[in-house]
């Protein structure tokens, strides 16, 4: 009971004695206040901040994760489709040689004759099942003789003077083929002479 | 978020590339391969081609087919080294008002940044396929005998691409870090680079994690493009002497 008076008693006192001494303190005590609430505000927007950044980062991550998801399955794709392009370039070597024995067998007079006609219709028969055969795995002839040069499909070899139009695929030095939408190998032309030099001439 | 390729801009052919994670990865372009022809042509029909389709045409287009323009990119008309290429290349070579080299090509003149921005722009849009969004940036490689002037022109070239080229690194130091030396404790270091063009020796020596060039050299006008035509001659030879009749 007595502490209690003596605090009653107290507490004016120290208000009337130290009212500077109270309002300087209630100042130290409220910047106190505004440090420990800048620090909390610091604290909490600095947490933010972090969270935001880790969320900008998972984000990139996820799409990152996503496109290279995207990416192999194209791979896949990719590899499905065009797999076969080097083993379908190798064949066709043997397609051309097998051409050339061919036409050579066929436009020879000696093999004109009847007995050798089991063997030409063969060659023939042979010859349609190759072409089948490869339109089967997608790769296909590509149709040049007369066209206009286009070095999308064909490779110029060499101009040479021709009546046809200037631009024009004259000669077929080596079928050229597509594998599905891809070039699998030009067409080896000749082209004729372009029209400036002609002019040159 | 866009990601940074890495082109090797070569004399013959280009490539380009990406990180996929921590490893480099070359990237095919629209035919499928894995490099792309750096040439340029300009057809009848003001028809512009780039790469490989370029280069088939080349034999009908000789006058306006560019290829090589490496060796004009960043020289002066007057200079030794122009006035040699000039003799070997058919296309026409000009004098621009600020001295440099340039090219024509049915009326129209063109730098030799312009011409590589065209094959830079096709390495840029083959990387876009790839990676489904634009590319904005780029680390291209030079020789590492090209002085300012020329790899100044080939940053010119990449912005006229419409890339950000944040780097121009040397082909030798490029292929060193691609084999990783700098963390295999090498010290002096030689790179062969045998092109399609041109064959480049340098030596470079590592210290404090980077590599400095101590000196080039090489034959700027031997590559793989010689070895097919000799080999092509030899065949010609032999050929006739069996068939006397080609």
């Amino acid at each position: 009971m007595n502490t209690e008076e003596k605090k009653e008693n107290l507490e004016p006192l120290q208000e009337e004695d130290n009212i500077v001494e109270t309002n300087s303190t209630s100042e130290e005590e409220s910047n106190l206040e505004e440090n420990v609430g800048e620090t909390k505000e610091d604290l909490a927007d600095s947490q933010e901040k972090k969270i935001a950044e880790l969320n900008d980062k998972v984000l990139r991550l996820l799409a990152e994760n996503q496109n290279i998801r995207k990416n192999q399955e194209k791979e896949k794709e990719d590899i499905l489709k065009y797999g076969s392009f080097n083993f379908a370039s190798q064949i066709l070597n043997l397609t051309d040689n097998l051409d050339r024995a061919f036409s050579i067998f066929k436009n020879n007079e000696k093999f004109k004759d009847k007995e050798f006609l089991e063997i030409t219709n063969g060659i023939e028969l042979i010859e349609k099942e190759l072409l089948n055969t490869l339109e089967k795995n997608s790769i296909t002839y590509i149709d040049c003789l007369n066209k206009k040069f286009d070095p999308n499909y064909h490779q110029a070899l060499s101009e040479i003077d021709s009546e046809k139009e200037p631009g024009t695929v004259v000669e077929e030095v080596q079928k050229g083929y597509m594998l599905h939408d891809r070039l699998l190998r030009p067409s080896l032309v000749n082209v004729a002479k372009s029209s400036k030099k002609e002019e040159k001439k | 978020m866009s990601k940074i390729i890495g082109i090797d801009l070569g004399t013959t052919n280009s490539c380009v590339a990406v990180m996929d994670g921590a490893t480099p990865k070359v990237l095919e372009n629209l035919e499928g391969a894995r490099t792309t022809p750096s040439v340029v042509a300009f057809t009848d029909s003001e028809e512009k081609l780039v790469g490989t389709s370029a280069k088939r045409q080349g034999v009908t287009n000789s006058e306006n087919t560019f290829f090589a323009v490496k060796r004009l990119i960043g020289r002066k008309f007057d200079g030794d080294a122009v006035k040699k290429d000039i003799q070997g290349l058919p296309y026409k070579i000009i004098k621009a008002d600020n001295g440099d080299a340039w090219v024509e090509s049915r009326g129209k003149k063109y730098s030799p940044s312009q011409i590589s921005a065209f094959v830079l722009q096709k390495m840029k849009e083959t990387a876009e396929k790839y990676l489904g969004s634009e590319v904005k940036e780029a680390v291209i490689t030079v020789p590492a005998y090209f002085n300012d002037s020329q790899r100044q022109a080939t940053k010119d070239a990449g912005k006229i691409a419409g890339l950000e080229v944040k780097r121009i690194i040397n082909e030798p130091t490029a292929a060193a870090l691609a084999y990783g030396l700098d963390k295999k404790n090498a010290k002096t270091v030689a790179v062969y680079d045998l092109g399609g063009g041109t064959f480049d020796v340098s030596i470079l020596e590592l210290g404090d994690g980077v590599f400095e060039v101590k000196s080039t050299n090489g034959d700027t006008t031997l590559g793989g493009e010689d070895f097919d035509a000799h080999i092509v001659d030899y065949l010609a030879m032999n050929l006739k002497k069996t068939m006397p009749l080609i």
